[in-house]
């Protein structure tokens, strides 16, 4: 069958430009999405150099890129407490606090520590606890709480 | 916790008496007193500051759930355990805090 030489262009001409666009933001956004892992690093042994002038004894447990981007997300332990800290990818400074999105108005270091500290729901004894609801619920919360 | 347990019926809350010894120093014998009776109905009146009954029996309920949460790294109340071990300090309102347990 006969094409027309026209549309045949046409079809070329929009298969090209659609590979060109849609490879060009992909691209664009891999390499925007890992830029600072790809050049930076961050290792434990570094990390405890890093802050053992602040805090001595600090035990680094795990270290990944914050969500905002050149921002290391260092969690640690100093005597027994854990916590969040964060490194600039210039490792000239460090700051402990918390990091919110402006966007979603979420505290994202809140999040981050949690997801980072969870416990062992099954080691806490539920015996003398007071119970609210129906005991056989499928999801359990446990609320640590003092009478005053 | 009662809208929650309104809204969702597969939702339990177990309360652990974790008394703030420093910060409350009648809060320990409180505790303790819940704990023997195991009665939500104390509770509410220690919240609301009404005089409260002796404790009623001897109990290391409240001693054992000091140790756990110091271990826990749980340091301020109310703190709240949720299904998958992630911990929430503070008072969230109900919609947080079903936010954060999920389906």
């Amino acid at each position: 069958m006969r094409r027309e030489p026209g549309l045949n262009t046409f079809v070329v001409f929009c298969l090209l430009t659609f590979c060109l666009c849609s490879t060009g933001i992909s691209f664009a956004f891999e390499t925007r999405g890992k830029d600072c892992t790809t050049c930076h690093t961050l290792t434990t042994a570094e990390a405890t150099d890093l802050i053992r002038g602040i805090a001595p004894d600090i035990k680094i447990l795990e270290i990944r890129l914050s969500p905002s981007k050149p921002l290391w997300e260092v969690f640690a332990e100093s005597r027994s407490r854990k916590m969040l800290l964060y490194v600039d990818l210039s490792k000239r400074f460090l700051f402990s606090g918390s990091l919110f999105s402006l966007k979603d108005k979420r505290n994202l270091s809140q999040e981050s520590f949690s997801a980072l500290n969870k416990v062992d729901v099954s080691k806490i004894p539920l015996e003398d606890a007071l119970v609210m609801g129906d005991t056989k619920a499928r999801l359990r919360v446990i609320v640590f709480t003092d009478p005053d | 916790m009662k809208k929650i347990l309104e809204e969702r019926k597969d939702i339990v809350f177990y309360i652990k008496l974790y008394p703030l010894k420093q910060l409350h120093p009648e809060a320990y014998e409180k505790s303790k007193a819940i704990v023997c009776e195991k009665s939500l109905k104390l509770l509410e009146d220690a919240f609301e500051k009404k005089a409260i009954p002796k404790a009623s029996c001897e109990t290391t309920a409240v001693d054992d759930a000091m140790l756990l949460a110091e271990k826990l790294g749980i340091s301020s109340t109310p703190t709240s355990v949720l299904p998958d071990g992630r911990l929430v300090p503070g008072a969230v309102d109900a919609k947080t805090l079903l936010d954060m347990i999920g389906k």
